[in-house]
């Protein structure tokens, strides 16, 4: 089964989502991907694409630190906008951090699928979009 | 015959005289009661008692037929002490016509046995007359001898109690000797020489004399240590000075066993029957004086303790008047003597110091007289070596069973050691839970600033190890050297932002705020340039300030260079720098009129470390945090006042600016 990915990013790092991209490459996984660079601009394209499910991301990686909305504030509003998306999706928090507090916290969020700390290996990749 | 040397009397036996006046004063009755038994016994007509009178001897008590006309004259009497006396024939030529005349013609023989006072003293002759011509026998002479001595005996018994007419005159008074045997306290009665006459029973137990023992005896030089005259030479009486009658003297006196008692003594003197006599009334206050010395000694033990407490103590009366105050909370003896009777008003008042103080006190104690209940507070004042004292004052009534205000206590406790550790337990506190904080946004940084890059870093090598194409690869290295030179720099602001707040010791100083600004704008001038930046300045209000060089440098830096940073770019940036005084506060504000921020969504996360608000290539979220820090450790404040696009508005407080 072959059905293109539908991959969001949503990331200030532009280094890293160069990076990451180059890695999903890597997988020869077929998988569209697209590049927030704050939690507001990836929330306002939910919110308007809710009703259209080929629009929609199969899979969301969120960083935790951006400007303007960062990932817990992001992860606030998008309680909301779930229950609205006409497809599931599955959503990682992904973090440079390792402060404990902050991968209980992302775990116990419902919406939150797993939790990540960066580096991400072409492995861990092909676990998730195998799945 | 009988004498006695040892008579307390010597000094009236010293002459016969005595002894023969005091015959005279023997009831006649008495003696002729003798001079008849004295017939019966020598066989006599007729007896008589001679008493020598001037040149003569003068018969008395005579009994019997007839006795001798008148004197006999003394050269007929014997002389030199002889106990007896016989004329066997009073016709014999030797006999002297004088003595033949004083007997009728029928007396032929006399005979006689002298009386005697004490120490050989004669007083007189018991004397026989015989008419029938016969002579005396021995035994008859024996029987004379016997009677003799019973006159003399009964003479000194009559000569002793003669002696006593003091204690006669004393003891006639029964009253007076059921009170003064009967008197509760001690009494002793001495004559004007101080020889003691008299001891009560009382006096008997308190001084451990018997009466018998201490007769005659100077009672000041035996018991009063010799205080009752000036001068034991003349017995003068100091204590007899009209300034003393009546007067109780406390003093010591000595028992037998030389102990000393405490009494009190009070005399009188009288006279009675011509005789002076000092009447001394003793009271042993041994036990009071005892009593009183424990009582001063629990009071002194008291006052000590109430002196030397490290604790302020006042009472107060109802009124709010000083009834005490130990001498912790008022060191001066004066003072403390002028505050009794007085109030805290008075007090400040004579003291020269404002009424503040009296103020708070006063309606402390009206509350608590109100209330009934205990009232707390602190208050500060200034020693006068200039240093903050910091009192913990407590005041609570005491009621009595009514339900009335007996008094107010107070109690002041010196608290400035504790307050001052209070504070840098507080300090400390602060420090510690900002280093906590500190610690856990360390975490952070550590995570965002300095993993991401790493991870970036690492990621990046591996995609250059495995690159074929030497142009990707090229690329890739150049966004590598990108990566640690901004890891570089991030490193080094990290470092400089926990040195500054390890130490918030750091020194004040008066700084002139002009010149920072202008070092600031100097070093900010290429982004000045760029930007097209206008800058108006307004301290004239408060041209310096007083805080830490470095902490102020990085303020202002961080504030101008963020307003510089954030610009609208459809406007030139307008940052408009200005500072005022408010007391002891100084105000700086930065404003511009750049991107501004949503301050409804970011009020509680404004100052947060690592927080950004905007998409700029620099903005790594510590300054704000840091100079938050900075100003918060040194008790000031900083807030915002923003609209988006509208532009920002910093305000900082800096606090104590009074120095």
């Amino acid at each position: 089964m072959s059905t293109v990915k539908n991959i969001f990013l949503i990331d200030d790092d532009k280094l890293f989502t160069f990076l990451l991209r180059k890695t999903i490459g890597l997988t020869g996984i077929p998988t569209s991907i697209t590049d927030f660079l704050d939690g507001n601009k990836a929330l306002i394209y939910l919110r308007e694409h809710s009703g259209s499910p080929e629009l929609l991301p199969d899979v969301i990686f969120l960083d935790l630190r951006m400007p303007i909305m960062d990932g817990w504030e992001f992860l606030d509003e998008y309680r909301n906008i779930a229950p609205i998306l006409s497809k599931p999706n599955r959503l990682y928090v992904f973090s440079s951090s390792i402060s404990s507090y902050d991968i209980e916290r992302a775990k116990t969020n419902p919406n939150v699928t797993d939790f990540i700390i960066k580096p991400i290996l072409k492995e861990k990749f092909v676990e998730i979009l195998s799945a | 015959m009988n004498t006695d040397p040892t008579s307390p009397l010597n000094d009236i036996t010293q002459s016969s005289d005595i002894w023969a006046k005091a015959l005279f004063a023997i009831p006649e009755k008495e003696l002729s009661d003798i001079t008849r038994l004295a017939i019966m016994v020598s066989g006599a007509s007729s007896s008589a008692i001679a008493v020598q009178e001037g040149q003569f001897y003068k018969l008395l008590a005579g009994s019997g037929e007839k006795v001798a006309a008148s004197n006999i004259p003394s050269t007929a009497m014997p002389t030199g002490g002889a106990k007896t006396i016989y004329v066997p024939d009073l016709g014999a030529k030797t006999i002297s016509e004088d003595l033949r005349k004083c007997f009728p013609d029928e007396i032929k023989a006399f005979a006689g046995t002298a009386i005697e006072g004490y120490a050989g003293n004669i007083a007189g002759y018991l004397l026989v007359f015989r008419s029938d011509g016969q002579s005396f026998a021995d035994n008859q002479m024996d029987g004379l001898a016997l009677l003799s001595d019973q006159i003399s005996h009964l003479l000194r018994l009559y000569v002793e109690a003669q002696s006593k007419t003091v204690t006669n005159a004393l003891h006639s008074e029964e009253m007076m000797k059921t009170i003064f045997q009967k008197a509760i306290d001690a009494v002793v009665v001495t004559d004007k020489n101080c020889a003691v006459l008299l001891l009560n029973p009382e006096a008997e137990a308190m001084l451990g004399w018997k009466e018998e023992e201490i007769l005659g005896k100077d009672f000041c030089a035996t018991c009063l240590s010799g205080i009752c005259y000036d001068d034991p030479g003349t017995h003068e009486h100091a204590l007899m000075g009209s300034e003393n009658a009546g007067k109780l003297i406390e003093t010591t006196i000595a028992t037998k066993d030389r102990s000393a008692i405490d009494v009190e003594l009070s005399f009188t003197s009288t006279t009675v029957d011509g005789h002076e006599y000092h009447i001394y009334h003793i009271i042993d206050i041994s036990e009071q004086k005892r009593a009183r010395q424990k009582l001063d000694e629990q009071r002194q033990f008291y006052e000590n303790i109430l002196n030397n407490i490290p604790i302020d103590l006042a009472i107060f009366n109802p009124d709010h008047v000083y009834q005490y105050v130990n001498a912790t909370a008022i060191k001066n003896e004066d003072l403390r003597k002028y505050i009794i009777g007085k109030d805290d008003f008075e007090y400040a008042r004579y003291r020269g110091r404002p009424s503040d103080v009296a103020e708070l006190r006063r309606a402390m104690f009206l509350e608590a007289k109100k209330t009934g209940k205990e009232m707390r507070w602190e208050d500060k004042m200034t020693a006068p070596d200039g240093k903050s004292i910091t009192h913990l004052r407590r005041m609570f009534p005491v009621f009595d069973k009514t339900g009335n205000l007996l008094m107010m206590i107070g109690l002041g406790m010196d608290i400035t050691d504790r307050k001052e550790l209070e504070d840098k337990q507080t300090m400390l506190l602060a420090k510690l839970s900002q280093q906590n904080v500190q610690l856990s946004d360390f975490c952070n940084i550590v995570s965002h600033n300095l993993r991401a890059p790493l991870v970036n870093i690492a990621m990046l090598s591996e995609f250059i190890e495995n690159c074929g194409d030497n142009e990707e690869r090229k690329q890739l290295i150049l966004s590598l050297n990108n990566v640690l030179d901004n890891l570089n720099s991030t490193f080094n602001e990290l470092v400089e932002s926990i040195q500054i707040q390890e130490d918030p010791d750091v020194k004040s100083e008066h700084l002139q705020i002009n010149k920072y600004l202008q070092r600031i704008l100097e070093s900010l001038e290429p982004e000045i340039v760029r930007s097209g930046a206008t800058f108006t300045i307004d301290i004239d209000n408060a041209p310096t300030i007083h805080y830490p060089a470095t902490y102020f440098n990085s303020i202002l830096h961080n504030l101008i260079s963020n307003a510089l940073k954030y610009r609208s770019p459809e406007r030139k940036p307008e940052i408009r720098i200005s500072s005022h005084r408010k007391g002891n506060k100084i105000f700086l504000s930065v404003a511009d009129n750049g991107l501004g921020i949503d301050m409804q969504k970011h009020k509680n996360n404004f100052f947060k470390i690592g927080k950004v608000f905007h998409h700029h290539p620099d903005a790594k979220g510590f300054g704000l945090y840091m100079i938050k820090a900075h100003i918060e450790a040194l008790g000031g404040k900083i807030w915002v006042e923003s609209a988006p696009d509208k532009g920002a508005t910093f305000h900082i407080e800096f606090t104590n600016q009074n120095q």
